[in-house]
């Protein structure tokens, strides 16, 4: 009985209770790693996710904006290297991606959006992108799709030590430190890294050079687990990002500005297995705060703070082998001024009812989340997706869902234009995937339509701008995905890519909006040899329009970037690695924002070690 | 405005505008033979970017062209343009975010030098004795440290500064004296300075709320729109059209709006005011005692922006939704129809007659 429990334990662990054969099994002392967002594996089943780790990190510079715009589909609208960077996800508005760290939405209270060039990814597991909607499971923003930072909890693993050190152009510094000891019982990991950088790189083909762009960033994360017996575990995740970035100028005669980020985020979580129920407890504390300096050389800033409590149950029950039933109450309690906000606060119930159910080559699940607030009349958020192994080699996902993106702090009460009569954008969408699994070899298409309503737009009124529910934006097209790997004797190769197709218009104009490619490709070759390795990397992002009148003399060019770099692996199981990195190596000169010049060739020198 | 430049500066922080556009017309090289320039005989209209521009416009509309300053001198021009002033034949472009006046030929744009140096949120400027003012709103947060830069023309430096009163705006010369209406920046004030050249003595004048536009009418009075606080502020005052006798320097006259009505833009010839309301345009004798109540023609305007008036034509400039090229809109006065309609720079806020 007590070999049943635990086995029953460590599966539970594992998270993959839902489509695993129940005879596997696993051996007490093995490595053992819990997951926090739970969702990805459990209800994802049928959209497309992928999960970057490891070497695909470790080559990345460390913004998140640098790694999504490398190996993803999500075209970025980055005012700079360094600087303000929104994504657009399937042709979606900044809004309509949410950033989801451990499982809690962190987009912004004020604005909706999280900025890319905030996130530091040395802290984080591993990033997964998740595509399409997944209000449901995340929340307000879901839309285009989710980007998940995610740090798991290691049991029986030792004490593990991971130092990154990168030094490149600009005077850019990147250093991270991860040092892990776990146990049976405990596991504790805590994470520091640093990035700063001079960012005064010369823009290509002119004698111009990037002013008041230079910046840095610090976090602090800790993860903490604690098994209290084969019932019971703790977790705990804490997070601390501070930031200063200076706005890089568009003439030198501009005010310099800066702008100043803290955020915190923690999470506490209990978990309980009994039997066919698993119950959930999540206690969390976010905040945001900024500060914009006008005048960088002044003490004078604007500010926002906002705070945000979140209280959240989730019980699942086994109703057959196959076929789990899970509910979810939970309550948001966010307070929020700036200096454009008077102290507001907003308390949102929410109520979900999950179910999913396994058998032989089919599997579907159904979701629903009702939220509950006096802010704005909340719609019935609704998920259902079917997955169907015609072979054992071609999959196919049918997924339908309704996803919402609620009013922000700066809609609802930015002073004198805020407008309490706001509802949240929603959206309808629905998407067909087909996946391919060979030995080595996977590929996925995915095609999408996503239409878009009550879009929050500010307008003027009178003498003044307010938010109003107005627009109709219909986006549609798709994303393909292709991994091959090929391994002869020593020879290791690897070749990925993305291409995403997006169409996405304003239904009453007809126009394309702005800051939307229709065509964004990235591609990695890979090869390695015993301890060496070499890779190739490219991105494309065709034109864009700058204008809303998708005026053809206010284009931005397309641009195809390249990228190479190579590793050497040292130590007996090449725990050490060094590597050399040539970023834009045809010194290609391209913005990706107007205006917005981008660095021409530039390198970066990194080791890694573990130890 | 002050909303309008609040959103604008939230937007910009959040980096969704930025100067620069991409333009292969020709470059505008080839000489004129005969005329003043290419760009005389016409209307010029600004446009706040970004990215900034100037559009031309012959008087007879038979040619018309977007970004002469891009076309003529191969550079952008920084955002935000607020305004341009005309001294003799050299035009003098003022861009605030950017702290620099930029100095053209009139009619040729060709780009002669620009003032870079002592400025700070430059809005406007005008010329007395051969000599520039320039308002400045220096940190729009701080109140204290707003001022007229004093340009001299020959060699393009601030030579001296008057501190003024919070967020001055448009700025007029009258012989030897200098009317600055302040606005108040991203704050709200209501007064009009009078500086006297000569000594860069400071007097102030009470008018009512967010004095803006100023026109000098036929009979030799300061004629300023007073916008008023808007209902957002919690504090509504009423907008008012108020006349100032330049010997004293008083206000004789103020025609108030009805309560909610915030006129925003102003101007004047045949001996009557136009200004333009909520996508209205209203006319004003200067004999009135009270402003009209009914207005003499509706703009087919999405969002009217800049306006003026010559002789007997309308201009008016469509920003639309502040993220496409702007209209220029100009309408027969007597007929109060559309004469013709031009696309030009985005956000296209001043209408210049060259």
């Amino acid at each position: 009985m007590k070999q049943l429990i635990s086995t029953f334990l460590v599966f539970n662990f594992l998270v993959v209770a839902w489509s695993q054969t129940p005879e596997y099994s696993i051996q007490q002392l093995d490595e053992i790693v819990l997951k926090t967002d739970r969702y990805l594996e459990t209800f994802s089943d049928t959209q497309l996710t992928s999960v970057l780790t490891d070497s695909v990190l470790l080559r990345s510079a460390s913004s998140l904006t640098q790694l999504l715009n490398n190996n993803a589909s999500i075209y970025f609208k980055e005012n700079g290297l360094g600087m303000v960077s929104s994504p657009s996800f399937r042709g979606t508005t900044a809004q309509q991606t949410a950033v989801i760290w451990n499982g809690i939405n962190i987009n912004s209270q004020f604005n909706g959006q999280t900025d890319f060039n905030t996130i530091n990814i040395r802290s984080f597991d591993n990033v997964t992108v998740r595509s399409g909607g997944g209000s449901v499971l995340y929340g307000s923003g879901a839309i285009g799709g989710t980007v998940h930072l995610n740090n798991d909890l290691k049991f029986n693993s030792g004490f593990e030590n991971n130092l990154y050190a990168s030094y490149g152009s600009f005077n850019t510094w990147d250093v991270g430190y991860n040092g892990s000891v776990s146990s049976e019982k405990f596991s504790v990991d805590v994470g520091l890294s640093r990035t700063s950088s001079s960012n005064d790189y010369k823009y290509v083909d002119s004698d111009k050079t990037n002013l008041n762009g230079q910046f840095y960033n610090s976090t602090l994360s800790a993860n903490f687990g604690y098994k209290i017996n084969k019932k019971n575990v703790i977790k705990f995740h804490g997070y601390l990002f501070d930031s200063e970035r200076h706005f890089s100028l568009l003439s030198p005669s501009e005010t310099p500005t800066k702008y100043q980020d803290l955020n915190t985020r923690n999470l506490l979580e209990w978990q309980g297995f009994y039997g066919k129920f698993i119950s959930t407890l999540r206690l969390a504390h976010i905040s945001e705060n900024y500060k914009y300096f006008h005048n960088s050389e002044k003490s004078t800033f604007s500010f926002g703070e906002a705070k945000s409590y979140i209280g959240k149950y989730q019980l699942d029950y086994q109703v057959f082998k196959k076929a789990n039933l899970q509910s979810v109450v939970d309550v948001t309690y966010t307070s929020g001024e700036s200096s454009n906000i008077e102290e507001n606060n907003r308390t949102i119930s929410g109520f979900s009812l999950l179910f999913k159910q396994t058998f032989k080559k089919l599997l579907y699940e159904a979701s629903l989340r009702k939220e509950i607030t006096n802010n704005y009349e909340s719609p019935l958020l609704y998920s259902l997706g079917v997955q169907y192994h015609v072979t054992s080699n071609y999959a196919i996902n049918l997924n339908g869902s309704k996803n919402f993106r609620i009013p922000t702090y700066n809609d609802l009460y930015w002073f004198g234009s805020g407008n309490l009569e706001l509802n949240p954008e929603t959206s309808n969408q629905i998407e067909l995937g087909n996946e391919f699994t060979f030995n080595k070899t996977s590929f996925s298409v995915v095609g999408f339509y996503n239409d878009i309503k009550n879009m929050i737009r500010w307008l003027p009124s009178g003498s003044i701008w307010k938010p109003v529910n107005t627009d109709h934006v219909l986006s549609y097209g798709l994303e393909a995905k292709l991994h091959i790997e090929q391994q002869i004797q020593s020879h290791k190769i690897a070749l990925g890519g993305t291409y995403a197709y997006t169409v996405s218009k304003n239904k009453d104009t007809e126009k394309q909006l702005i800051y939307v490619p229709n065509h964004k490709a990235t591609a990695m070759l890979n090869y390695q040899y015993k301890r060496m390795s070499a890779y190739y990397e490219t991105v494309y992002v065709g034109e864009v329009f700058t204008l809303s009148d998708n005026n053809p003399n206010y284009i931005l060019d397309a641009y195809l970037l390249s990228n190479a770099g190579a590793e050497y692996a040292f130590g007996k199981s090449r725990n050490y690695t060094v590597g050399l990195q040539f970023k834009n190596i045809f010194n290609i000169n391209y913005q990706a924002v107007l205006s917005r010049y981008m660095p021409g060739i530039n390198y970066n020198f990194y080791i890694n070690l573990n130890f | 405005m002050k909303n309008v430049f609040k959103l604008l500066t939230l937007i910009a922080v959040f980096g969704f505008l930025t100067t620069s556009c991409s333009n292969d017309n020709d470059d505008g090289t080839t000489p004129p033979v005969v005329s003043l320039g290419d760009y005389a005989n016409g209307i010029l209209v600004t446009a706040e970017g970004g990215p900034a521009s100037v559009s031309y416009i012959s008087n007879d509309y038979s040619t018309s062209e977007n970004n002469i300053y891009f076309n003529v001198n191969n550079e952008e021009l920084g955002v935000y343009l607020q305004s341009m002033g005309f001294n003799d034949n050299k035009g003098y472009i003022v861009s605030d975010n950017v702290n620099t006046v930029v100095v053209v030929g009139r009619y040729s744009f060709i780009k002669e030098g620009s003032i870079s140096d002592g400025l700070n949120r430059p809005r406007y400027i005008a010329f007395s004795n051969g000599i520039g003012y320039v308002t400045n709103w220096g940190d729009p947060y701080d109140s204290s440290d707003d001022f007229v830069a004093v340009v001299d023309l020959s060699t393009n430096m601030v030579i001296n500064t008057i501190p003024v009163g919070e967020g001055p705006e448009q700025i007029i010369a009258v012989g030897n004296k200098l009317y600055v209406s302040h606005k108040g920046g991203y704050s709200v004030n209501n007064i009009i300075s009078v500086i006297d050249v000569t000594n860069s003595t400071v007097n102030t004048i009470v008018v009512n709320d967010m004095p803006d536009e100023m026109i000098i009418n036929n009979s030799g009075q300061l004629v300023v729109l007073c916008e008023g606080k808007p209902a957002w502020t919690g504090d509504e005052t009423l907008a008012s059209i108020s006349k100032i006798d330049l010997s004293s320097n008083t206000v004789i006259e103020t025609l108030s709006f009805a309560d909610g009505v915030h006129p925003s833009a102003m101007g004047y010839t045949n001996g009557k005011v136009y200004y333009q309301s909520n996508n209205e345009v209203f006319e004003l004798s200067d004999s009135a005692s009270t402003v009209p109540s009914s207005a003499i023609l509706t703009l087919d305007a999405t969002t009217p922006y800049g306006m003026a008036v010559k002789n007997d034509k309308l201009y008016v400039t469509d920003a639309k939704d502040y993220a496409s090229l702007s209209d220029l809109i100009i309408y027969d006065l007597n007929t109060k129809s559309i004469v013709n309609t031009f696309e030009v720079g985005l956000n296209a806020s001043k209408i210049y007659f060259n």
